[in-house]
């Protein structure tokens, strides 16, 4: 019996103040108790590792719907750094004392001001920065309104240096690796795991994901002020939708 | 036991001449032993692999895993990147994330890492002679290639999170890991000098801890880095383990 559900994943895993949930209007329907972890702009290997380092969530949680979206999405250097910069930054991680290195840890503590959270859809954004799209990466990423455009310049050169650079494919495996890692230690645990894909380009090969349930969505429009993307009503289309596929037994919780 | 895979990079390779610690004890033992050693790449590269064909998992019954540099990753190593975004979406319907990765030729890409990039910024002639001869280049397309591959490393690391990038390879690993629980396969996690990392990143796998080998071993010819003498102790080493029961085979 469900009752205890965790909603997670990037900025689609949000609880919206104004437009909700459909997940949380599901679960209020159905006496769940229900969590929101949605860290915007995050890729799988930074969501996942965060939801990992704190050991008791995999035991508080019965189901988790797991939001799917960018593997593209990566964390690159906030600032622009010199070769001697990275070889310093490399070398301390190869000298930090012998049996200390928790690489978990180490990616969890870095501060949000360090690190870009990329991805080729938060670029085409920034390019095409209006007052709104600035708004909201001024708000979720907590840049103040004095430094938002520096950040913004900054962040589109990054961007576009590292994926010129990186190899898609290794990105890409990465990313999923992390979400293999989040399907086999729920399977382990026997905590149910639904993926949701907001994307439709996101709809992959299901085979890759371990006879692992996928609630597939509609596609909405994005251009409103919701934190999640989606208004209220899309969420009331939703939630309909979601309904649906549990009666049909398409899902089973 | 009856079919032990020795999976990882270049540690992992039996050479000819100086043979492998494992082989030698799984000869003692008359186990069926197989070699996956992939030269300088990473644990995503190297789990991608194996796990691209499912036929693997169910063949072996124990896994001796050589655990790599967790700063390692695959880079382009041609001028223009095939691999453009705008097209990366398209393919993303077509083809599984795995085999897109494991299908690319060595040609096309580079197994980047700190030390890799040191050695190609200080190759020497003879080296580079080598190398050439290695991948059936001429020496002008070896030079184009060490150079497009200086570039693309440094770039790589010098905008990269390093943090990111070793979480990524130990969610590769730690995929390993849970599969084989999965799957009821004996995995051994092999510790090499500068990968001495909190036994706690492993998600309880045993390890077999050969970080106190001498770091300084003296250059030699053998694939795997090792010479026979150096197999011989690891081999005796490894049957103390296993006489301890501080290892479970």
């Amino acid at each position: 019996m469900l009752k205890n559900l965790l909603v997670l994943g990037d900025s689609y895993s949000k609880l919206d103040a104004n437009h909700s949930h459909w997940a949380t209007m599901w679960a209020n329907i159905n006496n769940i108790n229900i969590d929101h972890m949605g860290h915007s702009g995050g890729s799988h290997v930074y969501i996942v590792n965060k939801f990992l380092q704190t050991e008791s969530l995999l035991e508080k949680y019965d189901t988790i719907f797991y939001t799917v979206t960018d593997f593209l999405s990566l964390d690159l250097q906030a600032n622009e750094i010199s070769t001697q910069e990275s070889t310093d930054t490399i070398r301390s991680f190869y000298n930090a004392p012998t049996n200390t290195i928790d690489i978990g840890k180490i990616l969890e503590d870095m501060p949000i001001k360090d690190k870009v959270h990329s991805s080729p859809w938060i670029l085409k954004r920034l390019k095409n920065a209006n007052q709104q799209i600035k708004d909201w990466y001024s708000m979720t990423f907590g840049y103040s309104e004095q430094d938002i455009e520096k950040v913004i310049k900054s962040s589109i050169k990054n961007m576009e240096t590292g994926y010129n650079i990186v190899l898609t494919q290794w990105i890409s495996r990465a990313n999923l690796f992390a979400l293999e890692t989040l399907i086999l230690k729920c399977k382990e645990k026997n905590v149910k795991l639904l993926l949701v894909m907001p994307w439709q380009n996101m709809f992959l090969d299901t085979a890759m994901f371990n006879d692992t349930q996928i609630f597939k969505c509609p596609q909405f429009s994005m251009e409103n002020n919701s934190e999640n993307h989606y208004t209220k009503n899309d969420h009331k289309q939703l939630l309909r939708k979601f309904i649906k596929d549990l009666e049909n037994k398409e899902i089973i919780l | 036991m009856k079919n032990l895979l020795v999976l990882g990079d270049s540690y992992a390779l039996l050479d000819e001449k100086h043979g492998h610690w494992a082989s030698m004890w799984a000869d003692i033992n008359n186990i069926s032993v197989t070699h996956m050693g992939y030269p300088g790449a990473g644990h995503v590269h190297i789990i991608n692999k194996f796990l691209a064909d499912p036929i693997f998992i169910e063949k072996y019954d124990t896994i001796f895993y050589s655990v790599t540099d967790f700063l390692r990753a695959d880079v382009p190593a041609v001028k223009d990147k095939k691999d453009k975004i705008e097209t990366y979406y398209n393919r993303l319907r077509k083809k599984q994330i795995g085999k897109s990765l494991s299908d690319i030729s060595d040609r096309e890409l580079a197994h980047a890492s700190p030390s890799l990039l040191n050695s190609l910024e200080t190759i020497s002639q003879e080296d580079q002679a080598q190398y050439a001869n290695l991948l059936n280049y001429t020496n002008e397309q070896v030079k184009e290639r060490i150079d497009i591959q200086i570039k693309n490393i440094k770039g790589f690391y010098n905008s990269m999170l390093i943090q990111w990038i070793s979480r990524a390879n130990l969610f590769a690993l730690e995929t390993l890991i849970l599969k084989c629980r999965e799957k009821d396969v004996n995995l051994v996690l092999v510790m090499w000098p500068g990968i001495q990392m909190h036994k706690d990143n492993f998600d309880g796998a045993q390890i077999f801890d050969c970080t106190t080998l001498n770091d300084d071993l003296e250059r030699n010819n053998s694939t795997n880095h090792l010479t026979s003498s150096d197999h011989k102790k690891l081999l005796v080493k490894l049957s103390t383990e296993i006489m301890k029961e501080n290892i479970k085979l």
